[in-house]
């Protein structure tokens, strides 16, 4: 073992003369290596008259310097081990410290091998991605990077990564652990199309994966059903995250398998700028395939595909035969938009709407919640939901959230309530930039883990705990507030205002709390408070607004838009309330007013101008104004079918069914909706053909559209509007019995619901309801206590004598006896 | 004696280090021997890695090759070894050795030589017949490098060809940084010229 040992040995042959002269040809190339050109050249003219050959030596070796990297370079190449090597006959041999013991999967990103941990004995999938072949050093970096980006996500439904790296031999690797079960590729082509049930459950866990993975800023891009695994516990496994783009898999899906291609997004295909909206595509399309069996788009080979993909509306859902719920049918389309501005706006809305279609509850909370801020800041949906006959119902209670400026934050911070922390501060600062982004889950809870943070620094940060309260409150709210969900929020304010029994910001989150719990007093008495802290902030006051309104107290409502009017005389969000508030109260002309002032400052809002026509058939019981108003309207400008039921309106209160049943034909609409109100096509037909005398057609719509108002109400089992329209279907095929359990139970929701327009509502649904049912006398005496109601689209006199609804009731004496009583003036 | 993966050695006493461990194993503990594992396999791989890059020929396995050596090491006696760095130095230059012995095996039993010569298991194919003689070919340069300047020969083993680190590479021979880059640099241009087809000086 000695000649091992490292000890230097002095080898016969070489005379210590070599040596010397060895180390003097260094000492020159030492010195001259270091200079620049110009003095190499004169040291080496100096060693030339010197020592001749030891000038060519030294020379010799500076060209060898030169190309050592050259010369190594090839020693590299030989010593590169032998990469052709078909990835697919690793089995047995050894990649880094894993020995690959069986194939598992191969396809067009790489393979997939069982293989053994070597010390730790762990037995791992082994993913060999493709680029391992390519020795493009860039690429490979890039892989590496990504991979271990995307390693450093963790979700119980994201696919764990236990290690990355290069082998010596230049295999790239991830090893994961190995999953059992099958693919959701797999399960589909073993059996095609899911129970819904099943569907939803996988869909909410991707869904859930997605909202991970985006928030840290990593976009799957290559979701397929072939990187689903569906585990045999039950559990499901998303894997290569973010490794797409750095295999360039666009390019080789679009060579290669069909399967791979049909879930790429139509930017992906087009080489746009793609982002996780991406994935909320190819979620929609695994969503489709799951439930119908087939994918949505189809073709004969992949650019086939890919063509449908950026150019074809997807093929439709068979709901029927399928019992799809039409809310997961509306989703499945929404992420199968074209324009990504026009998909949910993050994997955390999609989990949240195939949450509501799966608990069956009302709509999903950041939909109503993006509902309410729609209202604040346009107003866009608010009015679409009053030209569709419907009165604001659960979204009401959500409170306008308060967005601040940066202003008025800072003086908030330096009021009383603040801290002396200044960590504390960062922290709350932090939270609040969560609290005026976009309201969705993620950016609720955000604030609430950063106010948390902020009070664990100061736990007396007065103005972090309302806030803290705010946010909580805004959590609770994406179901149905309780005094159970809204304690937390509760406990929060209350010691906010224990530290500063005046602030403001305290009052204020007491007051939504008060006013989502519908104890209306005492968030008049809250929002008072707070108003009375802040005066010249527009919240408080418009919530006073608010709570009045709901009360139906139209004259405090009124008095405190005006209020907030005065503070801000262009607020778009609370001339809106105002002006419905008006109209409600039967007050026309004054709301035509407000009406004609938001279309001097939304002058592109159609839908200003569409309720504005509208009011003109409560107010005065004619329809040229809407006619003319609805003809000057852009073709293509029917959001949610609001043209379309304004013209079918029209033809129907011109007693021209026919014409209304083609327009509703023609338009090919499955649904008129917005976030309330709720006419499928089926029920609109039932209606026309027994308006034209058809009682066979009419009996088959009404028959096809009720197991869809069940599921309906599943989803949203308050809404009034459904209830009505499943009554309506009842009886309008001959299910007397059943029709008259939905208008009794409309008629008891009334007498309880806090909320007055709500109340109406359903009374007048009620009314519907008997009516059709022949029922005169229930449905006159509801009208007539609507009529004593202040609540203005849902009963006025002029409507009730347009409107053919109740031409049924027109030849009782006791109908034109109703209308033509005298009415308590308004208040 | 092998690597047992089902039992791995024990974790060295606490406070105990590579050079005690060294120190002991030295001293005949074949114990300490085993206590090294852990502390050091990660390196040693590194270093095989590095040598196999640049060993013309030279195949895969890297855990084979630390194997491979593993066994020298541990039937060695009579070695001191002062530190971590002399010992991956010092490893460095067994793996080599293993390398260039089974390079020599092979030729010889082209050659007709005899098969009892080839010392490790043939089946594994480290080096592909075509690149015995590059093996042996650089194996003489740095024979040759090793009578002209022994200690620059060394660095090229050590850093070059062992993977050890420029400061690992100095620590192993004592001298300074400054020293081990400025005698790699003329070291690594001469084995240039002998690989390139231009040995003569």
């Amino acid at each position: 073992m000695k000649a091992l040992s490292g000890e230097t040995e002095h080898p016969d042959g070489v005379g210590d003369d070599d040596a010397r002269r060895w180390r003097a040809i260094c000492a020159a190339f030492d010195e001259s290596v270091v200079l620049d050109e110009a003095a190499r050249d004169r040291y080496l003219e100096t060693l030339a008259v010197r020592d001749e050959a030891q000038h060519r030596a030294v020379v010799k070796l500076l060209a060898y310097d030169r190309d050592a990297d050259r010369l190594v370079g090839t020693l590299d190449n030989l010593t590169s081990p032998p990469l052709t090597a078909d990835v697919l006959l690793l089995v047995g041999r050894q990649v880094a410290h894993y020995q690959i013991t069986a194939p598992i999967a191969s396809g067009g990103m790489g393979v997939v091998y069982r293989a053994e941990h070597l010390l730790l004995r762990r037995t791992v999938a082994l993913k060999l991605p493709l680029t391992s072949l390519v020795g493009d050093a860039t690429a490979r970096g890039r892989f590496l990077r990504e991979a271990r980006t995307a390693a450093r996500l963790t979700h119980a439904n994201i696919c764990e990564v236990l290690e990355v790296g290069e082998s010596q031999d230049g295999f790239l690797y991830i090893a994961m652990p190995l999953y059992e079960g099958e693919t959701l590729r797999q399960r589909l082509d073993r059996a095609p199309g899911l129970a819904v049930a099943e569907v939803l459950t996988i869909g909410r866990q991707i869904a859930q994966a997605l909202g991970v993975a985006h928030a840290a800023g990593v976009i799957h891009r290559d979701l397929k059903p072939g990187n689903v695994m569906l585990e045999t516990n039950g559990g499901l496994r998303i894997l290569d995250f973010g490794l797409a783009r750095t295999l360039d898999a666009s390019q080789s899906q679009l060579t290669g398998t069909m399967g791979t291609v049909s879930y790429m997004a139509p930017e992906c295909i087009s080489g746009a700028v793609a982002d996780a909206r991406a994935d909320l595509w190819s979620l929609g399309v695994m969503l489709h395939e799951m439930l119908a069996g087939q994918r949505p788009f189809a073709g004969d080979h992949p650019l086939a595909v890919a063509h449908a993909i950026v150019h074809d509306e997807p093929a439709a859902l068979d709901r029927a035969s399928r019992d799809v719920p039409w809310r997961l049918d509306t989703l499945v389309a929404r992420c199968l938009r074209k324009a990504t501005t026009e998909r949910p706006a993050s994997a955390a809305e999609v989990d949240g709407e195939l949450a509501a279609v799966e608990a069956g509850t009302s709509a999903s909370w950041s939909f109503r919640l993006r509902e309410t801020l729609a209202r604040r800041t346009g107003g866009h949906r608010m009015a679409r939901a009053l030209v569709l006959g419907v009165g604001v119902i659960a979204c009401a209670m959500l409170a306008l959230w308060p967005s601040r400026t940066e202003t008025e934050r800072s003086a908030m911070s330096a009021r009383a309530g603040g801290t002396a922390n200044a960590e504390a501060m960062v922290f709350f600062k932090r939270g609040e930039v969560y609290d005026s982004r976009e309201l969705t889950e993620l950016n609720v809870t955000s604030a609430i883990d950063q106010y948390s943070k902020a009070l664990a620094r100061d736990s007396n940060f007065a103005l972090a705990h309302a806030r803290l309260a705010v946010a909580q409150f805004k959590f609770a709210s994406r179901a149905a507030p309780d005094s159970a969900s809204v304690a937390p929020a509760r406990a929060h304010a209350a010691r906010a205002l224990q530290i500063v029994p005046t602030l403001a910001e305290g009052h204020l989150a007491l007051g939504y709390i008060y006013s989502a719990l519908g104890e209306y007093d005492n968030a008049i008495r809250e929002f008072t408070m707070a108003a009375a802290g802040m005066p010249s902030d527009i919240e408080p006051i418009s919530q006073l607004a608010m709570v009045y309104r709901l009360q139906g107290n139209w004259g405090e409502a009124k008095r405190y838009y005006r209020k907030a009017l005065a503070l801000d005389s262009s607020n778009v969000s609370t001339l809106l309330q105002l002006a419905t508030t008006l109209q409600r109260n039967r007050e026309y002309g004054d709301a035509v007013a407000i009406w004609d002032r938001l279309i001097d400052l939304e002058p592109d809002n159609f839908s200003h101008r569409l309720v504005r026509g509208y009011l003109f058939t409560r107010w005065r019981g004619i329809t040229d104004t809407l006619q003319a108003t609805i003809a000057g309207f852009p073709a293509d400008w029917n959001p949610g079918g609001a043209v379309t039921n304004a013209r079918m309106l029209l033809a129907l209160y011109g007693h021209r069914p026919a014409e209304a049943l083609t327009i509703l034909q023609r338009a090919g609409l499955p649904l008129i909706e917005d976030g309330f109100l709720f006419w499928p096509r089926e029920l609109l037909q039932g209606r026309f053909y027994d308006r034209l005398g058809d009682r066979e057609r009419s009996r088959a719509s009404y028959a096809a559209v009720i197991p869809l108002l069940q599921d309906a109400l599943k989803a949203r089992p308050f809404s009034h509007r459904v209830q009505t329209s499943l009554g309506e279907a009842y009886a309008g095929t001959g299910q007397s019995a059943r029709a008259r359990v939905v208008a009794r139970a409309l008629v008891n929701s009334a007498a309880q619901t806090p909320q007055y327009t709500a109340a109406s509502i359903a009374l007048l649904g009620a009314a519907e309801i008997y009516t059709r049912l022949g029922a005169r006398t229930e449905a006159i005496a509801l009208l007539d206590q609507l009529l004593d109601r202040s609540a203005g689209r849902e009963a006025s006199v002029p409507i009730l004598r347009l409107d053919p609804t109740w031409d049924p009731l027109r030849a009782d004496p006791r109908f034109e006896q109703m209308l033509q009583r005298p009415r308590r003036p308004s208040p | 004696m092998p690597i047992d993966r089902d039992s791995p050695a024990p974790p060295p006493p606490p406070g105990e280090d590579v050079s005690a461990l060294l120190h002991r194993w030295g001293d005949g503990d074949p114990e300490a021997f085993d206590a090294l594992v852990p502390i050091v396999y990660d390196r040693l791989r590194e270093v095989a890695r590095q040598l196999l890059r640049r060993t013309p020929g030279a195949s895969l396995n890297t855990t084979g090759l630390v194997h491979e050596a593993w066994l020298k090491l541990s039937a060695a006696d009579q070695v001191v070894l002062r530190d971590r760095s002399h010992f991956l130095a010092f490893a460095s230059r067994v793996m080599r050795n293993v390398l260039i012995d089974q390079a020599r095996a092979r030729q010889a039993v082209r050659r007709g030589g005899m098969r009892e010569q080839v010392s490790l298991d043939a089946a594994t194919p480290w080096l592909p017949d075509d690149a015995l003689d590059a093996v042996t070919d650089l194996d003489e340069a740095l024979r040759r490098l090793e009578q002209l300047a022994p200690r620059q020969m060394q660095m090229l083993e050590q850093r070059y060809f062992g993977g050890l680190t420029l400061e690992e590479t100095a620590e192993a021979l004592k001298v300074s940084l400054a020293t081990v880059k400025r005698e790699l640099r003329s070291a690594r241009a001469w084995l240039a010229s002998q690989l390139g087809g231009d040995p003569a000086f």
